[in-house]
């Protein structure tokens, strides 16, 4: 009795010298950085930073299953990989994700949670107040230089379903802001924008701007957005660069920057809008 | 009698984690067998390597080598999932002769170079590798090396080096050091998980702007540099016996 006494308070007196010697060796082998450089980690962060993931991406395996999960999921499709399930209606080398960043739920990104209770709209373009499948052609005519989606087809009735689900309480959606960051008006400087673009945006766009398609968004060229697309108008891209490019480091450039840059683009050739499709 | 009965309690505590690792059954893979299962090989190497990954690496990353293991939660980054990378033998054997600092993968210069190389041919039958189907592919093999490139350049190099050896300029700064992609290639499923989400207790930041076609790509470029032999037929792999 008493033995086990005496082994158990030995027991306990020794665990603390054991894992002081078990410490000091596991920090030989530790080869801290020297002051100055913790220093520099300290003052000069990675810009890099991870950036707080205040949306969720929608996720397929989070559709409903029901009546209406393939139209939900084919829609998902035609709008993350437009040319590949819609290539009958799109021209360019584009997808609807290229512009509505992360299936279209990111704030500031024309983000299309609640875009179904935005309609009708009063339209600046077309003068009247217009429904969701007449700005879902303007897209497709414009950003997509395609020709219009048949009105009762799957691929209208998917992306309806699509903007429905993403609506949907149950998809648990943070509501994003809507539409792009408000900018001043300001004039672009093509030549300056040619610097920032070479520095910020040619590394994945290309020094031609046709990117990899369809991986990496063309910004003009047979490939991109026609001159009548809402990306093709200085202030709307700037506004779009300024909270979301360069990719891999959003947020840096100056409203100037931003200015420059999309009017440097705005400047090289487009394809032509077709103004016959103006009805929609 | 004294002295043994103060060595006692050591002895005691070194000894449990080294039976209970030598007695624990290897659990089941799960997942494709396209690579002889560490199961399958029942020569004395193997059983050598396995008690021996079982008593030294397991603790830690776990008997099945996935990182999961009890002490998990409690390191900082935590322990590599090894059975989601194809890892070299000389990869694996650097890492083993110098630890890896900034983490808590010791060195482990007491250990018999014999039992190293005897744990590292364990360690390399550990990955998993899974090729990307014709069907999940986003684009065409060129496009997505392409892209893979660009991508690579413009978010990775800056730490990772512009030919993956993890030596770009800012490699050093915020230890430890990212690991040579020539050494080591990621899975996509792995590859996946650390751009999505980085890798907390190291400098790898997430990264949500990327897209699952951009993540595809980069990772198809990543692979790329991968020095060792593909596949479950790699030369490597077929002499460790």
């Amino acid at each position: 009795m008493s033995q086990t006494l005496i082994l158990k308070l030995l027991l306990l007196l020794l665990l603390p010298v054991t894992a002081v010697v078990a410490g000091q060796r596991a920090l030989q082998n530790l080869h801290l950085p020297t002051a100055p450089a913790q220093e520099r980690m300290l003052t000069q962060p990675p810009t890099s930073q991870p950036i707080p993931r205040t949306w969720t991406p929608p996720d397929a395996s989070r559709v409903p299953t029901g009546s209406s999960s393939g139209s939900i999921l084919l829609g998902m499709h035609i709008f993350t990989e437009t040319p590949k399930y819609a290539s009958a209606y799109v021209g360019d080398q584009l997808s609807c994700s290229n512009c509505h960043l992360q299936g279209g739920t990111m704030s500031y990104a024309i983000a299309l949670v609640g875009a179904p209770r935005w309609f009708p709209m009063f339209s600046e373009r077309a003068k009247r107040n217009i429904s969701l499948e007449d700005r879902i052609q303007e897209c497709v005519t414009r950003s997509e230089n395609g020709t219009p989606l048949p009105i009762d087809g799957p691929e209208m009735t998917a992306l309806l379903s699509y903007f429905e689900w993403l609506s949907q309480k149950v998809s648990s959606f943070a509501t994003p802001a809507r539409g792009l960051a408000s900018l001043p008006s300001m004039e672009g400087d093509p030549v300056r924008g040619a610097t920032v673009y070479k520095g910020q945006c040619s590394t994945c766009h290309g020094a031609d701007g046709a990117g990899v398609p369809p991986i990496l968004p063309a910004l003009w060229g047979p490939d991109a957005y026609n001159d009548g697309a809402g990306m093709n108008q200085v202030k709307k891209m700037a506004a779009f660069v300024l909270r979301n490019m360069p990719q891999n480091n959003p947020g840096t450039l100056t409203p100037q920057q931003a200015y420059d840059v999309a009017a440097y683009v705005a400047s090289k050739p487009h394809s032509s809008y077709n103004s016959a499709y103006d009805i929609y | 009698m004294t002295l043994l009965l103060l060595a006692m309690p050591v002895i005691a505590v070194i000894d449990v984690p080294l039976r209970s690792g030598a007695q624990a059954a290897p659990q089941p893979q799960i997942g494709e067998e396209k690579r002889p299962s560490v199961q399958d090989v029942p020569s004395a190497v193997m059983k050598k390597s396995r008690r021996l990954f079982l008593r030294d690496c397991a603790p830690c990353h776990g008997k099945n080598g996935d990182g999961n293991s009890p002490v998990r939660r409690t390191l900082h980054p935590t322990p590599l999932d090894l059975t989601g990378f194809d890892l070299m033998d000389s990869f694996i054997l650097h890492v083993l002769h110098e630890g890896v600092p900034g983490s808590d993968m010791p060195a482990w210069h007491s250990s018999p170079e014999d039992d190293l190389r005897a744990v590292s041919a364990y360690t390399v039958r550990l990955g998993r590798p899974d090729e990307l189907a014709d069907d999940e592919r986003y684009a065409p093999s060129g496009a997505l090396q392409e892209a893979g490139r660009r991508i690579y350049t413009a978010h990775c190099a800056r730490c990772h080096g512009n030919s993956g050896n993890g030596d770009g300029k800012d490699a050093t700064r915020y230890p430890p050091i990212p690991p040579s992609f020539r050494g080591m290639r990621p899975s996509y499923a792995m590859a996946r998980r650390v751009i999505e989400s980085g890798v907390p207790g190291t400098a790898m930041p997430s990264w949500p702007l990327l897209t699952p076609q951009e993540i595809q790509a980069v990772t198809y470029y990543i692979r790329s540099l991968y020095a060792g032999a593909s596949g479950a037929t790699g030369a490597t792999r077929g002499t460790v016996r």
